[in-house]
């Protein structure tokens, strides 16, 4: 018996290893970040930085700089194996943070190309996406900002901005179900490329598997997040307040949301529907250079402005998610929920820009940091 | 004829061992089979499927209430007579031996596509055998120890899940029962072959410590927890995923962790895998051993022979069993459909037979 156990053991070892799969990371090319874009006659080109240690000295160590491959071809996956050939060892993208798609790629089908993704076991579904004004490519291409290899930058770029309420917090799986769900849409962010700068310029407005082309800037998009209830660690407004104060600074205050509190309400009567959001915000004032904060009075003033210009701004938001037929705050779903007799005797397609949505933002200044 | 039976095992062990062999190869795919069918209204799906169950753990019940120190194959000799049930025992064990190869193809099936692509199949039915029947010389104590201890595991798995509830969206299920009552009931039908186990049970009772009270008891509290934890997953799947999608994903309880990273860990998925893996592990256990069982039934002496016979031949047909996936499913729908037959029909059989023949343990042999 004990003999047999021996064998037995001695076998096991042999199995566990699992040297079928293994797979050498001294083999692989890490992928940290794609990009790709609509080519010409329909062809896909993608981009893929590849990290790599470059040699500094004789006695090993080096800094890490980006290897960058590209390849076009018909299938995300065609492009994949071209590029496989052009690297030495096994191209490998389960590591790969974040993918960027070009404009013109995202306005035909963004399902399509992250087909590979979902179907293949191996990748990785957390990661960030975003989608890029003009070229994907040209981003990519920059393969440093400063010290930060690129792709680590852009990823942590679209990071910062989630934390600061720009941008919602996504990833490619977190999509994917949006893009089948029928009764809700969603926004990606859109990075934009100037000079050798990178910054976040808004989101993109989706509707289905498709970008719309319209956009939200910057704070639109922040106060359409706290709309969609989607508030990330802060989110911060400048506003003009006051008219006619010199200097010109003076008439603006920075405010910081500290809380909101939403509250969606869908109301719907035959083929009527009547969307409206509450939206409650605490706010802490950031910069006021009149400092007259001390008054109760003026605070309710500033608060009164406030609400009024925020509430002007959301009602330009839910304009132009309309008016791209986006259904970013899932109002759709809600009828599905809820309103199920409703939504069967609409087009969601041809009804959802025609449907009552009013915004009403009320604001209020609790605190105003160590100084009044 | 009848001799004395030890009660060797306790409730809880009794309890584990029912929820350890119910809880399997199924889950993963649980929440897609049901929502083929039910759409979003699958968790009640699952509650009703958990009554179902009940019922037939009352009919199991009553049955072995009257055979207070047998298990099945002996219940079958003395109500159906040497021959009948001898042949009937017979089936049982083929059933069983049919549900032991199933849950090895299935498994082996889901691990490839998910982490092991390249390794060929023989391998992992030959990691299975091997533990398998290790540990299936053992008593059933032992076993029921074994048990006992990788239930802790299940706990992992809760906790694992709950890492979704950062992105889900409760109006996915609305508006509740949408689906209409057939399709919800059709929906049970899938859960209940995912709940298949709880007729362990018919070969347990006699070895359970207590009274005949008491283990209705512990089988309705395994049912119970199984049925709240597949209603839980259930749920938590469908509020992931739109309706839609989730009509594409096969295994979307694993598919759902791929999208979750923390500091240090990644790919939840793969960490799932692995626990559920011990599982499906324990599922395989219960019915070789219920094979092996059925097997000694037939047999005066006692000897570990038969056990490496029919591992060698379980391994053998595994290995030849063709790789396409629509064979196995012809397969698989083949004994699921059959096992109403033994966890229902054979069982209610035999309590109206020894009803009408006044048959009880104790009584004279037919």
């Amino acid at each position: 018996m004990k003999k047999l156990m021996l064998i037995f053991l001695t076998i096991s070892i042999v199995l566990l290893t699992g040297c079928w799969d293994q797979k050498l990371l001294k083999d692989a090319r890490l992928v940290y970040g794609s990009a790709f874009d609509l080519a010409e006659d329909g062809r896909i080109h993608t981009t893929a930085a590849i990290r790599t240690l470059q040699r500094i000295g004789p006695s090993g160590g080096g800094k890490p700089v980006n290897e960058l491959v590209t390849a076009e071809g018909d299938t995300v996956r065609e492009t994949r194996m071209k590029m496989d050939e052009k690297v030495s060892g096994t191209f490998s993208a389960e590591k790969n943070r974040i993918f960027l798609l070009g404009e013109d790629l995202a306005k035909q089908d963004i399902y399509s190309v992250f087909d590979i993704l979902y179907r293949t076991p191996e990748s990785n579904l957390s990661a960030s996406v975003g989608i890029v004004n003009g070229k994907a490519s040209d981003i990519l291409k920059m393969s440093k900002k400063g010290e930060t290899l690129i792709s680590e930058y852009t990823y942590e770029l679209i990071e910062s901005a989630v934390q600061h309420t720009t941008v919602p917090h996504e990833n490619i799986q977190s999509i994917c179900t949006l893009m089948f769900d029928p009764g809700r849409d969603f926004v990606l962010p859109l990075l934009d490329k100037r000079d050798n700068e990178v910054a976040v310029d808004g989101v993109g407005l989706i509707h289905g598997r498709k970008y719309t082309g319209h956009k939200l800037s910057n704070e639109q998009a922040g106060l359409f997040l706290l709309l969609d209830d989607n508030y990330g660690k802060t989110a911060r407004f400048v506003k003009k307040v006051n008219k006619g104060q010199k200097p010109d600074i003076n008439n603006y205050v920075t405010v910081n949301v500290m809380n909101s509190k939403r509250k969606l309400d869908v109301q719907a009567k035959g083929r009527n529907v009547k969307v409206s959001i509450g939206l409650q915000l605490n706010l802490t004032v950031n910069e006021y250079p009149l400092d007259t904060l001390a008054k109760k009075t003026t605070i309710k003033d500033l608060d009164k402005k406030l609400s009024e210009k925020f509430t002007n701004e959301a009602k330009e938001v839910v304009s132009k998610l309309q008016e791209a037929n986006c259904d970013a705050l899932g109002i759709g779903r809600n009828l599905i929920a809820f309103h199920n007799e409703t939504w069967k005797q609409l087009d969601w397609e041809k009804d959802y820009p025609t449907i009552t949505i009013i915004p009403k933002i009320h604001v209020n200044i609790l605190g105003s940091g160590i100084i009044q | 004829m009848t001799k004395k039976r030890n009660k060797t095992i306790t409730k809880l062990q009794a309890f584990f061992l029912i929820v350890q062999t119910q809880i399997g190869v199924g889950v993963l795919s649980l929440p897609f089979d049901v929502h083929k069918v039910a759409q979003k209204d699958g968790w009640i799906s699952a509650f009703i499927a958990g009554i179902g169950v009940q019922l037939s753990i009352f009919l199991i019940w009553f049955l072995n209430k009257r055979f207070p120190s047998l298990h099945i194959f002996e219940i079958n000799q003395k109500v159906l007579g040497k021959w009948v049930g001898s042949v009937t025992s017979l089936f049982y064990l083929v059933y069983y031996f049919g549900i032991f190869l199933l849950i090895n193809l299935l498994a082996t099936r889901i691990i490839k596509t998910w982490a092991f692509p390249h390794t060929p199949s023989w391998v992992f039915y030959l990691i299975f055998t091997f533990l398998i029947t290790y540990i299936c010389i053992e008593t059933l104590r032992v076993i029921a120890r074994f048990y006992v201890f990788v239930s802790l595991f299940i706990v992992l798995l809760i906790a694992i899940s709950l890492t979704a509830y950062s992105l889900v969206d409760f109006r996915y299920i609305f508006p509740i029962g949408e689906a209409g009552i057939s399709n919800i009931l059709k929906g049970s039908k899938q859960v209940l072959l995912s709940m298949l186990g709880f007729e362990f049970l018919l070969f347990l009772y006699p070895f359970i410590e207590g009274d005949e009270k008491s283990i209705l008891k512990t089988a309705t509290l395994a049912n119970v927890f199984v049925t709240v934890l597949y209603v839980f997953l259930i749920f938590t799947t469908l509020i992931f995923f739109t309706p839609t999608e989730l009509n594409i994903v096969p295994e979307p309880l694993l598919y759902m962790l791929k999208s979750f990273h923390f500091r240090v860990l990644e790919r939840y998925d793969l960490l799932f895998l692995s626990i559920w893996i011990v599982s499906v592990l324990t599922s395989l256990i219960t019915y070789f051993y219920l094979t092996v069982k059925g097997m000694e039934s037939f047999r005066k002496k006692r000897s570990n022979i038969p056990i490496y016979m029919l591992s060698i031949l379980g391994y053998i047909i595994l290995t030849f069993f063709p790789e396409d996936p629509f064979k196995l499913q012809r397969f698989s729908s083949f004994l699921t459909n059959l096992s109403y037959l033994f966890f229902c029909g054979f069982p209610l059989l035999l309590l109206i037979v020894s009803l009408l023949s006044k048959r009880k343990e104790g009584e004279g042999q037919a």
